[in-house]
């Protein structure tokens, strides 16, 4: 038999299909995974919402501590040079989160519509993933920015209660300790995520890649 | 685009080309489960291409990119299950039997096609329905000549399989 022939026998299914549709229940499933889809939706926009909110929140919360300062007349150059660090802070710690945000969404939009492109976009989005390690610059960035930010609020709420240096100082140690706290949260579901996951689906789509080429 | 629209596109692509999702689900999927569960995959994934579709391509064409483009990363719904990660729902019953018994030759091909790698299963499907060797390098994203490779190894592969069940 050749290739032909091969061809007449496998066209033959389109006469006769090997298996039928529901037609009702095709429907419920494409209802269900548009339910789906609209929610996700609406979490992708909430996060969005909440990112605004936070950086807005953010520096509300450092003019106001500015101001409060300032009406009691309590302000000392250490006052003004935290609020400056953590202002900063939290501006460039915003700015890195969008900015890695955008970068992830264009370098999935920029592969074509071939299986490999598909199989590199797969890849892509578990990148984040692999990425998220102490080896890298912008994940120490972001942790010490955040420290920064966490630091400096705690720093001028105890300024504002009229604490001495020594108290506001203690302050901040303990925001950093609840940081860590949450830093290593995040850190073990991540790191469970990956082992259980990621790493399998990474082993399997870079083996795929590689079939492309065998000859 | 307007739901009336897009549904009515979906429903021609759906009832002119299943026999292609069939096909894919079939070089893919080996359990009537499994089969569900990819047909569910590749039938959500046409039905969000279809405002995507831009006929630089025929409509073949690009059911055949989306559906390959599913079925070779898919994962089976068990293995998702075992690592925590929560499968998409699938309904029960969605594919029902043909009336008909299935020609043994095309089940063969099957057993065949399912016995090469990942990406050679979809260069197979793709040859067998008649697409030109620069088709197949543009919906694999290979080079033609990886394709003529590809091809002629599958072309041997199968005759070598045929040749062995023709012993006495």
């Amino acid at each position: 038999m050749n290739l032909e022939d091969l061809m007449e026998v496998w066209r033959s299914q389109d006469a006769a299909p090997l298996q039928g549709v529901n037609e009702t229940l095709l429907r419920l499933a494409l209802r269900q995974d548009e339910a789906k889809q609209q929610a996700s939706g609406r979490r992708a926009m909430w996060f969005v919402y909440i990112a605004m909110a936070f950086t807005v929140g953010q520096m509300v919360l450092f003019l106001a501590i500015m101001l409060e300062l300032q009406y009691r007349e309590v302000l000392s150059g250490w006052d003004y040079a935290v609020a400056v660090v953590g202002l900063a802070a939290a501006l460039t710690l915003s700015r890195m989160i969008y900015v890695g945000y955008r970068a992830q969404a264009l370098r999935e939009q920029s592969f074509g519509e071939s299986l490999r492109d598909q199989v590199n976009r797969q890849l892509a989005r578990i990148d984040p993933f692999v990425r998220f390690s102490w080896a890298n610059w912008k994940v120490v960035a972001i942790m010490v920015l955040g420290f920064g930010v966490a630091a400096a609020i705690s720093f001028l709420g105890a300024r504002i209660n009229h604490k001495p240096y020594e108290e506001a100082w203690l302050m901040v140690r303990g925001g950093i300790v609840y940081s860590l706290i949450g830093i290593g949260i995040v850190g073990w579901w991540l790191r469970r995520l990956w082992r259980r996951d990621l790493a399998p689906r990474k082993r399997r789509l870079e083996a795929l890649l590689k079939e492309f080429d065998a000859e | 685009m307007l739901d009336s629209e897009r549904d009515r596109i979906f429903n021609e692509w759906l009832s002119g080309h299943k026999g292609i999702l069939f096909k894919v689900v079939h070089a893919y999927a080996f359990e009537h489960a499994d089969r569900q569960d990819l047909f569910q995959e590749i039938v959500i994934q046409i039905w969000r291409s279809v405002d995507a579709f831009r006929a630089e391509s025929s409509v073949p064409t690009w059911i055949y990119r989306v559906a390959l483009n599913t079925a070779i990363t898919w994962t089976r719904k068990e293995d998702r299950h075992q690592r925590g990660k929560q499968p998409l729902a699938v309904v029960e019953g969605l594919l029902t039997t043909a009336s008909a018994a299935p020609d043994p030759r095309v089940e063969w091909l099957y057993q065949q096609i399912a016995q090469l790698k990942d990406v050679d299963r979809s260069v197979a499907l793709l040859l067998l329905d008649g697409f030109s060797y620069k088709e197949i390098a543009a919906i694999v994203g290979i080079t033609e000549s990886n394709v003529g490779v590809k091809i002629s190894r599958i072309k041997s592969a199968l005759a070598g399989k045929r040749a062995e069940e023709a012993k006495p």
